[in-house]
């Protein structure tokens, strides 16, 4: 494993990498119902949701508005789809090129997220999924603040 | 424990939730047509494959989310995580349950993208010859209803001195004293690519120092055009007005050969006449618009964007068509 090139979305495997990388790991196939199975990323993504709603929350608070129940069900399926997308724009270059692509197109669920694991790093993945989140972020925030009324600071009144 | 401008309290907290939220959901949806973008730009191996099983990446990413979420679908679809059934299967049952698959755009719509180059094609069948002031309308309301922006050739009653510019690229600029291109980070492009400019910017520094610099700058820089503004009709009739008026203004900028688009703001001036080309954009914005590669050059169509709350964010934009999802046939 230590000889695994780090991942670089700009240069996925290739072909034969990809072959390396399916006979990297030995064991029983997959499941094939993947609920089961620990949802990849999920611990990553629910601290960024987390503090990015409180930050969200914040704004909110500072401006005066209240958000609906409603509201935040349709924020909380936002935030999924948001997730889904950070996820698929970390793991289709690492699928690129191979036959496991198609695998991945037909069960997103399951894209052998623990052999990816062992090539490139939970590490690795994790910021590369974290990056995709962020951005998001970055472009988000700004537009909130814009929001808050200058002086609404919670520091002084009129 | 926060005290609130007597503007903000005439508003009901409802209200501001509303428009909050409404900020949230644009944010959201940006983020999706960025993701859509970068899906159609650099994984076109992985579109192949969802158009060779006849689903958009829309209806893939509806089946995805089920897939990964469940959530508030789960009950209502028949697929499950992990089932022995294709996405264009699945595209059928995400058909029947779009209401809810796609709330966050409209109860009973989805949206669908729209080939803004194929668009453009009849409208300026030379993607260098200039539109006439009909034909500058006809893309402008074109424009509008792709990208759900108020895309104008003319605003407040000022101009550029050309609608079809031939854009080329430029470096970045220099955002406060000490900035080098390798800080010029988060892009979509590798940090530091394009290099940066030896001088400032015809509207010099965003901030003093690093430590100054706002989010709201750091977008700016990023999706930045050079426009010629000296150009510009009046010009030098009131070169300070304009030269404020013109400093940061948002502009929708679109390949005029495939329609690709971002959103930018003026934050240049240039380049000179004899260049041969008439603007100028970012690394990054030419990246956005497929201009990134080979001569880095290409006609970019410019227009304002009439914005004044100041809603539409800099960036990526992709043209979108609301549509009406019916249940697919036979379905229960």
């Amino acid at each position: 494993m230590a000889e695994t090139p780090p991942y670089n979305p700009e240069n996925p495997p290739s072909v034969e990498q990809d072959a390396a990388l399916a006979s990297h790991v030995e064991g029983p196939a997959a499941p094939e119902v993947a609920v089961e199975t620990a949802r990849p990323f999920a611990a990553e993504f629910e601290q960024f949701k987390t503090e990015s709603t409180a930050e969200i929350m914040d704004i909110a608070r500072l401006s005066g508005a209240e958000y609906s129940p409603e509201q935040m069900d349709q924020l909380d399926e936002l935030f999924n789809r948001l997730y889904v997308e950070a996820y698929t724009l970390t793991l289709t270059p690492l699928l690129a090129g191979s036959n496991r692509l198609g695998d991945f197109v037909d069960n997103p669920a399951d894209p052998q997220f623990q052999r990816l694991i062992e090539v490139y790093g939970q590490a690795e993945l994790n910021a590369q999924f974290l990056a995709h989140c962020q951005r998001f972020l970055t472009r988000l925030r700004p537009q909130l603040h814009r929001l808050v009324p200058s002086g609404a600071d919670g520091q002084a009144g009129p | 424990m926060t005290a609130f401008l007597p503007s903000v309290k005439s508003a009901s907290s409802k209200e501001l939730a509303d428009r909050q939220f409404a900020v949230l959901q644009e944010a959201f949806g940006q983020a999706s047509r960025s993701f859509q973008t970068e899906m159609a730009d650099r994984h076109q191996d992985f579109l192949a494959l969802l158009k060779k099983r006849g689903v958009s990446l829309e209806q893939w990413t509806d089946y995805a989310t089920r897939a990964l979420i469940g959530g508030a679908l789960a009950g209502t679809l028949l697929m499950v995580p992990g089932a022995k059934q294709s996405p264009s299967d699945a595209a059928q049952t995400v058909q029947a349950a779009a209401p809810a698959a796609s709330a966050q755009l409209a109860p009973t719509e989805a949206l669908k993208p729209v080939d803004v180059g194929s668009e453009l094609k009849n409208l300026l069948p030379d993607a260098y010859q200039a539109p006439t002031s009909a034909g500058e309308q006809q893309i402008g309301q074109m424009l509008s209803s792709a990208f759900h922006v108020s895309a104008v050739p003319e605003l407040d009653g000022h101009r550029l001195n050309k609608v079809l510019t031939v854009m080329g690229g430029e470096q970045h600029l220099r955002r406060f004293p000490g900035d080098v291109a390798s800080e010029h980070t988060g892009l979509s492009i590798a940090p530091g690519a394009g290099g940066i400019a030896p001088g400032n910017g015809a509207y010099g520094l965003w901030a003093n120092s690093k430590a100054g610099l706002s989010d709201e700058a750091v977008n700016q820089e990023q999706y930045y055009i050079a426009a010629q503004t000296f150009l510009a009709p009046g010009f030098r009739d009131n070169p300070n007005t304009l030269y404020q008026w013109f400093k940061y203004r948002k502009m929708i900028a679109v390949n005029a050969k495939t329609g690709q688009a971002c959103v930018v703001d003026i934050g240049d001036a240039g380049p000179a006449s004899w260049t041969g080309k008439s603007s100028g954009g970012s690394p990054e914005v030419l990246d956005v618009l497929g201009l990134g590669e080979g001569s880095r050059k290409g006609p970019v169509l410019l227009y304002f964007i009439d914005d004044p709350n100041n809603t539409v964010p800099l960036g990526p934009i992709q043209a979108q068509a609301p549509v009406t999802v019916s249940p697919a046939r036979g379905g229960s």
